[in-house]
């Protein structure tokens, strides 16, 4: 048995020879580590190619999610943050001031958002941030920015709503922008069964529960709502139960699982028997995720659609265009929504004369107007935007705008 | 006896590295602060609490062979507990918050222990991981669907608390209070493990079926033991959630129970200072690599890819490098004073 195991030991003693020794391993990681150091390391920082030396540069943060999950939505939002520095800066910058972007990608993880926004604020000193995508992580991050750090938070991802956080700006849709539109539109048309499904958050139940008090005012029959877990893949029964019950209309947000609910949906022959589906946050940036034959003629609603027919529009999307000619992160609502939230940060700045103090910026920003912007005209009440909505629907690889809705108020922490 | 006490001090070597690396890891944080900007003692103070989610895991693995994939939970049920007693009990007090948080992981460590060690049949090691990563994975769905706690979005923690009269925000005060509670728990852990009971932890981990033959109830010490650890990384959760202003279902699931596991290989795993080491490491690995221009879109899979091949020609961890097997494995009662016998091969 001693014998046994003295070979063992000096057997393993030999490997360790033959393979790497202890001393070898720790020169070779300490002179790679100098090397990657030395050729590569570099900051997530976008300079101007002018400073103002008296005043320096304003300084704009983006806490957004370069890689992991999310990764596709955050790097539409940070290169078209990139468009609209270039675009400022080329004009003289905000007040004589340059715009300076820096970028900390929280990897797609709730917690780290946290260690991203403190070093955004306490590392590189930014004057704003914006950014974050789920709820989840505004709600990780809004204490360390907006009472800690004392900096205004524009957050551009559209809401389940009741965020009333002071120093906090959301620049995208909530209920209340949406589902009137949206089930007005439905019905207008001719839906009279629904059926209300979600994946089991707060988000898609919100939204749900404002569709259900606009259809229950209007006595319309809820055949069923439903929801289910973020990670489930197989829909067969849900699938049954609304082509067995003559669904006529989903309204869905189901998110977890998508792919699997519209191919099976669309597989089922749900569509050809005459079947609708509203879902208000899909536009031209989503066929990433669900490709366009499995949505056909979906009704969306949203502030804004990356093929809408206006001027503004169209400069942006060329701008864009012309500065990352083959991104695959198409600049969908979300990135829409952080160039508006840029461009009320740029007027409330004007307002203040340059005062950059967190206070000054969060007095100034309510009822500045925007006369244009992505999607049309845009005004900050309170700390939500009031926006155009426009009804849609999917028509092979763009959304054919149905119906308008003019300035839409959030009625939000009123 | 003075010629048997020479002897035997010959085959002890004349001093230890790993009391002296213990000291100089420690004393390397306390003096972190007179150097470091906010952010990194900020950030600092952060790894210091997932460290003492490592050396709850490091506990149950490192020293008893409990391969627990549940460390997850019990650290962020202490953040739930926290939150709950601030929110809903407007509780500031941060003595009953932290009594709560180490309360709850007390009962659950106990409850949830008793199921796994205590059934009829001796549970494997498979068994124990399989159920204690089904427990995060429950936790973290309970948790997702659970309304009245905020369900997938969690909640935020407005209050502010005071501990030792200070006002715990992120910062040099945070830091040195994290690090006095860091202080604790590690001496209490290494006396732990250095104690008889330590010593047949260690048992247990190297041969359960010798332990049975030598008449030990092998599984009541290993309920102590997770118990115990359930409690550490209960109250590393609930002060981590205090420190980042938040708690969510995410810090209960499995995630954070994988990278307790993944320090505590990359430190190196059966020592406890290994734990904070790995700790620090990777958490300054995924700090710093996103900041690279050339892999900003593949940090994630670069810094895997390092843990992989440290892992795997230094199965030993970062402590291996400078402090050998036999210490690692550990001494039992007072130098000098016995002989030792360690076989080297048997904690490869």
């Amino acid at each position: 048995m001693e014998k046994e195991a003295k070979s063992k030991y000096a057997n393993s003693v030999k490997e360790g020879i033959k393979g790497i020794s202890r001393r070898r391993f720790l020169c070779n990681s300490v002179l790679a580590a100098a090397g990657w150091v030395a050729t590569t390391a570099g900051g997530w920082v976008l300079r101007p190619e002018w400073a103002n030396a008296a005043t320096g540069p304003i300084k704009i943060g983006a806490l957004l999610p370069i890689s992991g999950s999310s990764a596709s939505m955050g790097i539409g939002c940070w290169q078209m943050m990139q468009v609209w520095a270039k675009k400022v800066n080329d004009n003289g910058g905000v007040l004589g001031r340059p715009v300076e972007l820096y970028i900390e990608d929280y990897g797609s993880e709730i917690p780290k958002a946290v260690q991203a926004a403190r070093r955004l604020a306490q590392q590189r000193g930014v004057h704003m941030i914006t950014g974050t995508f789920w709820s989840s992580t505004r709600i990780a991050v809004k204490k360390q920015i907006t009472v800690r750090d004392k900096l205004p938070f524009f957050y551009p991802a559209e809401y389940e709503g009741g965020e009333c956080t002071r120093n906090l700006f959301c620049t995208s849709n909530v209920p209340n922008h949406v589902a009137n539109p949206l089930v007005s539109h439905l019905l207008k048309t001719g839906s009279k069964r629904f059926a209300l499904l979600g994946s089991d958050y707060t988000f898609p139940r919100n939204f749900n529960k404002a569709y259900r008090k606009i259809l229950e005012e209007k006595n319309i029959d809820i055949v069923f709502e439903e929801y289910y877990p973020m990670d489930q893949t197989s829909f067969a029964s849900l699938i049954a139960k609304i082509n067995n019950e003559k669904i006529d209309c989903v309204l869905s947000n189901v998110v977890g699982g998508w792919l699997s609910f519209y191919k099976s949906l669309f597989e089922s022959g749900y569509y050809e028997n005459g079947g609708r589906v509203g879902c208000h946050f899909m536009d031209e940036s989503m066929y990433t995720f669900v490709p366009s034959k499995y949505i056909p003629g979906l009704i969306s609603c949203m502030e804004s659609y990356l093929h809408l027919d206006r001027p503004y529009n169209k400069m942006v999307k060329k701008a864009y265009y012309d500065m990352f000619p083959d991104t695959k992160a198409e600049p969908g609502y979300a990135p829409g929504s952080t160039w508006r939230g840029l461009q009320f940060y740029e007027q409330a700045i004007i307002k203040t004369n340059g005062d950059l103090r967190t206070e000054a910026i969060t007095e100034a920003l309510p009822g500045i107007k925007l006369k244009d912007s992505i999607g049309g005209p845009a005004e900050m009440v309170g700390n939500h935007c009031k926006f155009n909505i426009y009804v849609a629907r999917n028509v092979g690889k763009t959304y054919e705008i149905l119906d308008q809705y003019d300035m839409v108020d959030p009625r939000e922490c009123v | 006896m003075c010629l048997k006490n020479k002897i035997n001090m010959n085959k002890i070597p004349k001093y230890r590295a790993l009391p002296v690396f213990e000291g100089a890891v420690f004393a390397l944080l306390l003096f972190v602060p007179l150097i470091a900007d906010k952010f990194v003692i900020s950030s600092l103070t952060v790894f210091l609490l997932l460290s003492m989610l490592a050396i709850s895991f490091e506990l149950c693995w490192g020293y008893t062979g409990i391969l627990t994939f549940g460390q997850g939970f019990f650290f962020g049920i202490g953040g739930y507990v926290v939150a709950i007693l601030m929110n809903k009990a407007q509780v500031i007090n941060f003595y009953v918050l932290s009594a709560g948080a180490i309360g709850i992981g007390i009962l659950l460590g106990l409850f949830f222990g008793a199921f796994l060690f205590l059934g009829k049949r001796v549970p494997t090691i498979i068994f124990i991981a399989i159920g204690t990563m089904t427990l995060s994975y429950l936790g973290e769905r309970f948790f997702t669907g659970w309304a009245w706690v905020g369900a997938a979005n969690g909640q935020t923690l407005w209050e502010v608390v005071e501990v030792f009269g200070v006002e715990f925000i992120p910062g040099v005060k945070a830091f040195y209070v994290v690090m006095f509670f860091l202080t604790i728990i590690y001496l209490l852990c290494r006396f732990v493990v250095r104690s008889q009971l330590g010593l047949v932890c260690s048992g247990l981990r190297q041969s359960e079926e010798r332990l049975k033959f030598l008449g030990y109830q092998i599984q009541v010490p290993k309920l102590i033991i997770f118990t115990f650890a359930a409690a550490i990384a209960s109250f590393a959760g609930g002060v981590f959630s205090l420190h980042e202003g938040f708690v969510g279902p995410t810090s209960l699931g499995f995630t954070f129970s994988a990278y307790a596991a993944l320090y505590c290989l990359f430190g190196g795993s059966g020592t406890l200072i290994g734990a904070i080491i790995g700790t620090i490491a990777i958490e300054m690995a995924r700090l710093y690599l996103s900041d690279i221009n050339m892999i900003k879109h593949y940090w994630q899979i670069v810094l895997g890819a390092i843990l992989i091949v440290v892992i795997l020609f230094r199965p030993h961890g970062i402590v291996g490098l400078f402090v050998g097997t036999r210490e690692r494995i550990g001494y039992f009662g007072f130098r000098g004073t016995r002989k030792l016998k360690v076989k080297a091969d048997k904690y490869v």
